[in-house]
């Protein structure tokens, strides 16, 4: 007698397909919402996507390069900002809200040559002072007036239904390409160099990855997409004040969405934004009390639960839901063999 | 100019006094705790509560060191433990949840009024001393600047030469060790906790003291202090005298720039200080002075 | 009654069983040897009975008390000491400190540090010295005398001669031999054979995790503990 094993290697599956077409379902919808709900729908369904893109990213960050930072509305306030500007110098508010993601990844690029060479606590603290910085220096701009703030007036070019249609469009189109992105990166070999950091990062630097490009790679793509997520909000909202774009809120939103779903899965972070979204829909109004809740899960999630609600749901899947590694299956098979 | 000189360095002693307690912990149990701003304005509210129930402050400052100890007990036993068991992420994560928490619950108790302690102390908070040569000095920047000295020394002393501050070092460096040698490392660790936030209580005086105050004040005093502590460097608590000494006189050439510079002198300071430190740069450095020597 | 009674001691390490079913028993005044290959479990079973491995089962008495449920303090604090390998002394911390470290048990007994000192004379200039900064015998000192600071009943020696020169491990065991006269019971971890031979009351060959022999001194060789170390059963 004598045991053979073969050994399939896959990726992807039933459980893989099936959330493939979850999404697209939702992209559809969402896609399709100027038409079924009007102007409102709209607006919130763009809160969503900036939710999402947030969640995923900040995810990217602390999950895959094990960076957390308190100061990633350093792009999202950043982004905002420029748009207006470039608005404001007579670019189309449109082209300006994709020139301020370009510009939101040049930032990242700068920031990462200095900022990835600290670690933990420093670069967490490190990132909320360079975010304080740049909130300082938007307040010094006289278009600006401090904290008293602007408006995107520009997009009063447009009628309100058009262009709640095309902000909505344009944010799903940039959801999509930051979540393919993230998951291309992550099945590349840059990928597997990402989960060995995340696993041991003294033990990879061993085996050969250079650990500072790795993170460098997921830090530009992390700020690219948060500072779409500002430029994005502000088309939405219009309204353009320092505070509400640098204020440590958002930290905390990110924080929340991303415990919640589940640390340093992609599927995690969309739960976890999806969930955030419904909470403040329902408890927004709550002001301060609603926070303290929000904290109060988080903290609890850190804790008791650190993998999230991803941790608990993925393991009993068949397969992966996002499909980043490889399935393998061993089919043991027996067999007589004959001398 | 001497003026600018003389406030600035009082400006510093406060800044030492925010710094001790995130520096302390810090060093003693490697967390970064994003809650100390918060829980000192949670301890401002504190002396401002006993001070309308007509309990003279010094007495208030007694009785919230002893309640902020226990707090930080309770907290390390509660929250720290579990977070600091789950990797150098965790501890980051579950103080800044509870920072939020904080802020909010203090939001929705006391409002969002600005407070001060300054009616508590009679005429202190605008007496002054008068120098040769016509500068006035603050008596009350006088005195948190000598606060924060014996404080840095009382701390200094604790950890060098009494059996309790061993034991904590004991338990930083070690924890598996100091078990070993009969040291309740749980323990010690809460009690660690309890003195960073009864330093707390100091800073908050100073700060209630000073200026006016809210509910979500804690993330100004946390940078301030965080951005004295990397600028100080770890070690002694002495250097993060230094680093605030340093942060305050940014400031205040920063502010004598330009109106708005004060902010923006102690964040540009504190980047100049952390990029010096990268190594890439420090070898740039030794290089370029390698090859002038041989020039 | 003896000092220390370990029964039934397993230890796993993840899914590796590193000590299986073990037992000893060592009464006052008495030096028992365990020796054994690299990996035979002896350092694991050390931590296991010190408290300080917590993937392991068994009972532990100490001077009849059972231990066996408490964590690492308290069991220093009952009077169970280890001497660990590697002896993680406190590097910035001086010698006297380190010594006072040792003190944390809040036992009652003879030992202070100008004990200490007396026996291992060469400590006492070295007062002020970080641990940090000593050689390897000079540590090997310090963590005993550390040790020894709790005033423990029982004190366990993980590889004490591990690393140091001939002169520092007759020191060593000079220092180890008058705390016997004094009545403590010593489990001492010892790669030397001869060594085992000539200073123990018993002696105890690990292989594999467990017990491959148990002889007095007097009734075996170094070649037969050699191998049995290595799992050859002598004839």
């Amino acid at each position: 007698m004598m045991t053979q094993s073969l050994i399939t290697v896959t990726r992807g599956g039933a459980t893989a397909q099936i959330t493939l077409a979850l999404l697209a379902v939702a992209a559809l919808v969402l896609a399709g919402l100027p038409w079924l709900s009007g102007i409102g729908g709209s607006g919130r369904a763009v809160a969503l996507l900036v939710y999402i893109l947030l969640a995923v990213m900040w995810n990217a960050l602390a999950g895959f390069a094990g960076l957390v930072s308190i100061g990633q509305t350093l792009f999202f306030g950043v982004a905002a900002y420029i748009t207006i500007r470039l608005a404001d110098a007579g670019v189309d508010p449109y082209v300006a809200i994709l020139l301020a993601i370009a510009a939101g990844a040049l930032l990242g690029w700068i920031t990462s040559l200095f900022m990835l060479s600290l670690s933990g606590g420093e670069f967490a603290i490190g990132m909320w002072v360079l975010s304080s910085l740049a909130h300082l220096c938007v307040n010094l701009d006289p278009l600006i007036q401090g904290e008293t703030g602007t408006s995107l007036i520009a997009l009063n070019a447009y009628a309100l239904e058009t262009r709640s249609a095309w902000t909505l469009w344009l944010a799903l189109a940039v959801t999509v390409a930051v979540l393919a992105a993230l998951v291309v990166l992550l099945r590349s070999r840059t990928g597997a160099a990402i989960t060995a950091i995340r696993d041991d990062e003294i033990g990879s630097r061993s085996i050969g990855v250079d650990v500072i490009r790795t993170k460098r790679i997921v830090f530009v793509l992390a700020a690219t997409g948060t500072a779409a997520a500002g430029a994005l909000w502000l088309a939405s909202n219009t309204t353009f004040q320092p505070r509400a774009y640098f204020g440590v809120q958002w930290t905390a939103y990110m924080l929340f969405m991303v415990l919640v779903g589940g640390l340093g899965r992609i599927e995690g972070a969309l739960i976890g934004a999806l969930l955030f979204f419904v909470i403040e829909t329902l408890f927004g109004a709550f002001g301060a009390w609603y926070l303290v809740g929000l904290g109060a899960v988080a903290v609890g999630f850190a804790l008791f639960l650190p993998n999230g609600i991803w941790g608990w749901i993925g393991p009993r899947l068949p397969g992966e839901a996002i499909p980043t590694g490889y399935l393998i299956t061993e089919i043991n098979k027996t067999s007589r063999e004959e001398n | 100019m001497m003026g600018l000189v003389i406030s600035a360095a009082l400006l510093g002693g406060y800044y030492a006094i925010l710094a001790t307690g995130l520096a302390f912990m810090y060093s003693v149990m490697n967390i970064i705790n994003l809650a100390h701003g918060a829980l000192i304005v949670l301890a401002a509210y504190g002396l401002y509560v006993l001070g309308t129930q007509g309990i003279a402050l010094p007495v208030g400052i007694v009785v919230m060191s002893v309640a902020m100890f226990a707090f930080g007990m309770l907290l390390h036993k509660t929250v720290l433990s579990r977070a600091s068991g789950g990797g150098e992420l965790l501890p980051l994560l579950a103080t800044f949840g509870i920072a939020i928490i904080l802020d909010n619950l203090m939001f929705q108790t006391f409002g969002a009024d600005n407070l001060s302690l300054a009616p508590f102390v009679g005429d202190l908070s605008w007496a002054s001393f008068e120098l040769p040569g016509d500068i006035f000095v603050g008596q009350l920047s006088v005195y948190i600047l000598v606060a924060a000295l014996i404080i840095i020394a009382l701390i200094e002393t604790l950890m060098r030469r009494t059996d309790l501050g061993r034991r904590i070092q004991a338990t930083s460096q070690d924890r598996a060790t100091a078990s070993l040698l009969g040291i309740n490392t749980g323990r010690t660790a809460a009690i660690a906790t309890g003195i960073a936030l009864a330093t707390g209580v100091f800073a908050a005086t100073a700060m209630g003291l000073r200026s006016a105050w809210g509910p979500y004040s804690g993330s100004a005093q946390l940078l301030f202090a965080f951005e004295a502590v990397v600028i100080g460097g770890i070690g002694s608590m002495w250097r993060v005298l230094i680093g605030a000494m340093i942060l305050a006189f940014a400031q205040s050439i920063g502010a004598a720039i330009h109106p708005q510079g004060f902010l923006i002198g102690g964040h540009l300071t504190f980047l100049i200080v952390v990029f010096y430190r990268l190594p890439t740069w420090r070898n740039a450095i030794a290089k370029f002075r390698q090859a002038r020597v041989q020039a | 009654m003896s000092t220390l009674l370990a029964q039934n001691m397993s230890a796993t390490h993840g899914q590796l069983t590193a000590v299986h079913n073990v037992s000893l028993s060592l009464e006052p005044g008495e030096m028992l040897f365990l020796v054994g290959a690299n990996g035979a479990g002896k350092t694991t079973l050390l931590r296991t009975i010190a408290g300080d491995h917590v993937q392991g089962s068994g009972e532990i008495m100490l001077s009849g008390v059972d231990i066996s449920d408490r964590p690492a303090h308290l069991r220093a604090r009952a009077g169970l000491a280890l001497v660990p390998e590697g002896r993680r002394l406190f590097p910035d911390m001086t010698v006297r400190e380190n010594l006072m470290l040792g003190a944390s048990t809040s036992r009652e007994g003879p030992w202070s540090v100008a004990a200490i000192f007396e026996a291992f004379p060469n400590l006492a200039k070295l007062d002020r010295a970080m641990a940090g900064k000593l050689s390897g015998g000079e540590q090997q000192a310090v963590a005993i005398g550390r040790a020894l600071m709790g005033d423990p009943v029982a004190i366990m020696l993980d590889e004490v001669s591990l690393g140091l020169s001939p002169a520092a491990v007759d020191l060593a065991y000079g220092a180890l031999r008058k705390t016997r006269d004094m009545g403590l019971a010593l489990l001492v971890v010892e790669q030397d054979l001869n060594r085992a031979i000539r200073e123990a009351d018993q002696i105890i060959v690990m292989c594999e995790g467990r017990v491959a022999l148990r002889v007095r001194p007097q009734d075996t060789t170094v070649a037969a503990l050699a191998a049995a170390s290595f799992g050859q059963v002598a004839a």
